[in-house]
């Protein structure tokens, strides 16, 4: 499982942006997401979540704002920019690449 | 239990500077992992076992916490500072230039740049704190100056100084001479400082002697 980590932590942003180019979102439900779209096997932790959001805002991908809930404390939601969308449209791409070169080469050879 | 778990996320970021981020940064962590625990609870684990896992899910801030430290470098403070200082210095020296040129058609410009000099160093002052409060750390040196009633004291002696000059110039035309107010103001600085710090070295020293 740690090494499945390891291999998913380096596409953090990615995944965060592609859960907000359907709708905003705040931390908890993005997380939520993660953990039910893979059956519970994988699950950011907060500190990387928040390293992530801060990371991505720093680089113009994503913007902020505090909800303005009725009832409770105020949530952080978080939006997708231009030039978020067209990073996401980018590594995807780039993830589509590296995944299919990396089953090019784990084939053994019948 | 809430209230333990915004315990927690304050404890995670004690070291952390006082600044809006930060703020930010915990209301947003403590909102996420109240939801969290509620949504535990509501799978039907007991409080403990939920803050628990709640807790254990924060995993290391450290990246997070040098982040916000860049954020805060990258913001203009000291170099901000520093820029309008040297500009009200800048208009203080310059400002007798507009009499010399323009005699007494320059007295209105030279009025004009001694209150913008006077209104930055004021605004310097105001604006000052939230760094000092970021540098509590250091001791003696930044702490002295953070005193209110020493920062009134710097604006209103130099407000003063900038206006006496004017005026005793003005009205004895001696511009040779009258600069020399700026130095006595800072030594009248320097001195105040040093009786400040007297004062406190005594105070510490009796108090030292009251438990021997």
């Amino acid at each position: 499982m740690s090494i499945t980590a390891d291999l998913i932590r380096g596409h953090t942003d990615t995944i965060i942006l592609s859960l907000l180019m359907h709708q905003d979102s705040y931390g908890y439900q993005i997380n939520k997401t993660i953990a039910e779209k893979t059956h519970n096997q994988y699950e950011l932790k907060e500190a990387t979540l928040y390293t992530a959001f801060r990371r991505l805002e720093q680089a113009g991908w994503i913007r902020s704002y505090w909800g303005d809930e009725q009832t409770g404390a105020r949530r952080r939601y978080y939006t997708i920019t231009p030039e978020g969308r067209a990073a996401y449209v980018r590594l995807k791409q780039e993830w589509e690449q590296t995944k299919r070169m990396i089953d090019g080469l784990l084939v053994e050879e019948v | 239990m809430e209230e333990r778990v915004r315990q927690y996320v304050e404890a995670l970021f004690a070291q952390a500077p006082i600044s809006q981020n930060v703020m930010d940064q915990k209301e947003e962590m403590v909102q996420n992992l109240v939801d969290k625990y509620h949504d535990l609870l509501a799978e039907g684990k007991t409080p403990q076992a939920a803050y628990e896992l709640v807790t254990a899910s924060v995993g290391d801030i450290s990246e997070l916490l040098g982040q916000m430290e860049t954020v805060k470098k990258k913001g203009e403070g000291p170099r901000k500072s520093a820029l309008l200082v040297s500009i009200a210095v800048m208009l203080y020296i310059l400002c007798i230039i507009p009499p010399i040129l323009l005699s007494d058609a320059g007295v209105v410009p030279m009025f004009v740049m001694v209150a913008l000099a006077t209104g930055l160093l004021i605004y310097y002052q105001m604006t000052k704190p939230k760094q000092a409060a970021e540098d509590a750390a250091r001791p003696d040196e930044a702490r002295r100056q953070e005193t209110p009633e020493y920062k009134a004291f710097v604006s209103a002696l130099w407000g003063v100084t900038a206006l006496i000059y004017v005026v005793l110039s003005f009205l004895t035309g001696a511009w040779h001479i009258t600069w020399l107010l700026f130095l006595i103001a800072v030594s009248v600085q320097n001195l105040v400082c040093a009786i400040g710090d007297l004062k406190r070295d005594s105070q510490t020293r009796f108090k030292m002697e009251d438990k021997r």
